[in-house]
């Protein structure tokens, strides 16, 4: 593979966000981290989106890839190897200049940094490690990084790489084994899982030691040193000759300086932010249920903070593949993060959501609607007695307006008016509930009737992903449609052909 | 009887000094209004009176304020009072009204609609202080100062700031609100203050030449969107247009 290396500064940028704009997780969230003197930066656990891209994704880090050079063959992606695209590689100098320029400007919350594979795992991850070092010590950033662990990396680096980032992720990529297996040969479940429970296993541990540390005052020393920013001596891994020492004892040398400035009792925090995934939708045959059984599996079993869902843009001619040029799936990645959100926020479970039988959401329909016409044995609903956990699995009741119902019902008695400006969505709750023994209008339970009534309801919101390009739209009597222009040739044709 | 009406300025001071005058009126709160001063369209059987800022008297307020109420009522206040709506201090009067009465809890009474409409200042003003922190462009001169301008609706300079004085505490940063020649200004690791500007001051600040890195942040910014699956409904939503005027991306 030919790196090009005389690129300008501007052109690397181009290649190098190019190739990492598939990636989705672009969230700033989960840590809340004061500025200091000497620093730059802060962090808000509320998460800062910065703009908004042409596809109305929000953009909140500084989505690079280190490198687009990579070793592996993976179908679905743009930088395998098989694909002649020009390539080329960020130095550690390059991507801290870029960050910390695009910060204090306030373009960005800070650095999502990936990297294709360049010769072998434990070197790009090496490099990246050496980059974050440079970012934090010498550049001395204190905003948010969001780094991904390179599958087969040495267990040491991805943990001395966790001691400089907020966020960690691992891309499970696809949501089987079999479609791992037939798009990413190179990859397994299992390379992918076990770096995955080591962040997990690391970020429980380190949480003890802090929390065991700050609970006794006296073994903590204030006099934090700061890290002169002359010292640019980068920490060599490679002095050590049998590979990466033992995690516990040598910490302290390759992580010069970075525990002494966070000041947890002596112990820097590790991945605070915690971690994240995302899986590819649409390219491989899987149902919504296996995607959502897997979601829901991560989430219990690996304490993930998000999984994300990327619709899979069809860019490679493979045959194992949607056509170039197929539509991304976005109406179903949607219906996929509703459903993650209720799996997080609302206490359902993914088998409530979806079965064997029925495998698929329906488009028509969001998945909390669609569980509710499945259970009209379950409604009305009295608002002024169901449980927070009822209140929750009503169509139109969110978390906030759940929580206003429960405070205002303490001391006094609910009525419409009152549900609306607490935010309940009364288009969708109105079929559902009663409110002092009465029905907001007149309703029957009735599962016909609910569908047409609740599709009806979402369907601007459907037409909107559906159609985002605005090919059809309300004909608006002021609008020249030139209507009274002459016909031209194609005109003509199509008339011919009875296309008109 | 005669409704009058108290006509104000925008600062805090004469907001808080028609407060006092109102009320020490003892005319009754069914009988005076407050209103700002540009907005007032005159009306019948109103008597009006134009206040004259005074600070002894705001302090008064300011202070029972604290006092009787409490802090975060003092605080919600001033979001209120900063806000860009015609009725804000009339809003805060009204709400003044129940917060001397039913001390610090007045906060949390909702089904007050005095408290809910000061809540929804509040909210607007801590919205669109969050869209400033988001959408707020720097740009960086040639001796390294680093210079934003926005035009926001509220008066939201005071909320904004410190957010980025923490952030870039070791830069010289200053924030123009155009609108309003208000500037927040920034020395390397000192306090920020507000200095109001004159327009000469104001233009000087607008003619700067563009930044270097203007150019590699756009060419971020039109990479990193999917051609197949752009939404500018879906942008507009997120990102309304008027928040745009000095986005480094779309300059």
């Amino acid at each position: 593979m030919l790196i090009q290396k005389d690129l300008t500064l501007q052109q690397k940028l181009e290649i190098l966000s190019d190739a990492a704009k598939y990636d989705v997780a672009c969230t700033s969230s989960g840590v809340d981290r004061g500025g200091q003197s000497g620093t730059m930066g802060n962090t808000a656990s509320c998460g800062i989106c910065h703009s908004f891209a042409a596809d109305g994704r929000c953009i909140s880090l500084l989505k690079i890839l280190m490198t687009n050079a990579c070793i592996h063959d993976c179908r679905y992606c743009l930088n395998r190897i098989s694909n002649d695209t020009v390539r080329t590689y960020f130095t550690p100098e390059e991507i801290c200049t870029l960050t910390m320029e695009f910060y204090r400007r306030n373009y960005i919350e800070g650095l999502f940094l990936s990297s294709g594979i360049l010769h072998s795992a434990n070197e790009t991850m090496e490099r990246m490690y050496q980059t974050l070092w440079l970012l934090r010590e010498v550049y001395g950033f204190w905003g948010y990084i969001h780094v991904k662990a390179i599958p087969g990396a040495d267990p040491a680096l991805i943990e001395y790489v966790g001691h400089l980032a907020d966020r960690m992720s691992i891309n499970l990529e696809l949501p089987t084994v079999d479609g791992l297996k037939s798009l990413a040969p190179a990859k397994s479940r299992k390379r992918i899982l076990t770096p995955m429970r080591l962040i997990q296993k690391g970020i429980q541990e380190n949480h003890h030691l802090i929390s065991d540390k700050m609970a006794a005052p006296t073994s903590v020393s204030s006099g934090s040193k700061a890290v002169s920013l002359n010292d640019t001596a980068l920490p060599d891994i490679r002095k050590f000759p049998d590979g990466l020492p033992d995690r516990a004892e040598d910490r302290k040398i390759l992580l010069p300086g970075f525990s002494d400035r966070q000041n947890y009792g002596g112990s820097s925090r590790f991945v605070p932010a915690g971690q994240s995934t995302q899986m590819i939708i649409g390219a491989t045959p899987e149902t919504d249920h296996q995607i959502l059984s897997v979601t829901e599996a991560l989430y219990r079993q690996f304490d993930l903070k998000r999984v994300f869902f990327s619709a899979y843009t069809a860019l490679n001619d493979d045959s194992r593949l949607p056509a170039p040029g197929t539509p991304p799936p976005l109406l179903r990645e949607h219906r996929l993060y509703q459903a993650d959100w209720l799996l997080r926020y609302y206490g359902f479970s993914a088998n409530e959501l979806l079965s064997e039988e029925r495998p698929h959401f329906n488009l028509l329909l969001d998945p909390k609607c669609d569980w509710a016409l499945r259970h009209l044995e379950k409604f009305p609903l009295e608002v002024g007695r169901a449980d927070y956990a009822a209140l929750l699995r009503i169509p139109g009741i969110g978390v906030r307006s759940a929580r206003r119902i429960l405070k205002a019902r303490r001391y006094g008695t609910l009525n419409f008016d009152m549900l609306k400006k607490f935010g309940v969505v009364l288009k969708r709750a109105g079929y559902f509930i009663t409110c002092e023994g009465k029905t907001c209008r007149t309703i029957r339970l009735d599962e016909d009737f609910l569908t047409g009534e609740l599709i009806a309801d979402d369907r601007k919101k459907r037409f909107q992903l559906e159609d985002p390009h605005g090919r059809y739209r309300q004909l608006s009597f002021f609008d020249d449609f030139n209507l009274g222009g002459q016909p031209e040739q194609e005109d003509i044709f199509k008339s011919f052909s009875g296309q008109i | 009887m005669n409704t009058t009406v108290y006509l104000c300025d925008d600062d805090l001071d004469s907001i808080f000094t028609a407060v006092y005058d109102a009320w020490a009126s003892r005319k009754g709160h069914n009988h005076v209004r407050l209103q700002m001063n540009r907005t007032a369209t005159m009306e019948l059987f109103c008597d009006y009176i134009t206040v004259v800022p005074n600070a002894a008297k705001a302090e008064s307020v300011s202070r029972s304020i604290r006092r009787k109420i409490s802090t975060k009522a003092w605080h919600m206040v001033y979001r209120a009072a900063m806000s860009p709506e015609d009725s804000r201090a009339d809003d805060i009067y009204r709400f003044l009204i129940g917060g001397f009465y039913y001390g610090a809890c007045v906060v949390d009474m909702l089904a007050e609609p005095a408290v809910r409409r000061l809540q929804e200042l509040n909210r607007n003003i801590a919205n669109e202080t969050h869209y400033h922190k988001e959408f707020l462009r720097f740009d960086a001169t040639a001796e390294g100062i680093l210079f934003a301008r926005i035009r926001p609706k509220g008066n939201i300079l005071t909320m904004l700031t410190p957010h980025f004085a923490d952030r870039l505490s070791g830069e010289n940063f200053l924030i123009l609100d155009v609108g309003r020649r208000l500037a927040a200004v920034h020395p390397a690791g000192q306090d920020w203050y507000l200095a109001s500007l004159s327009r000469e001051q104001a233009e000087s600040f607008l003619s700067q030449k563009p930044d270097e890195y203007r150019d590699l942040w756009k060419t971020f910014y039109d990479t990193i969107a999917i051609e197949e699956r752009k939404n500018p409904l879906l942008q507009r939503n997120n990102m309304p247009l008027w928040y745009r005027e000095f986005m480094t991306e779309f300059l």
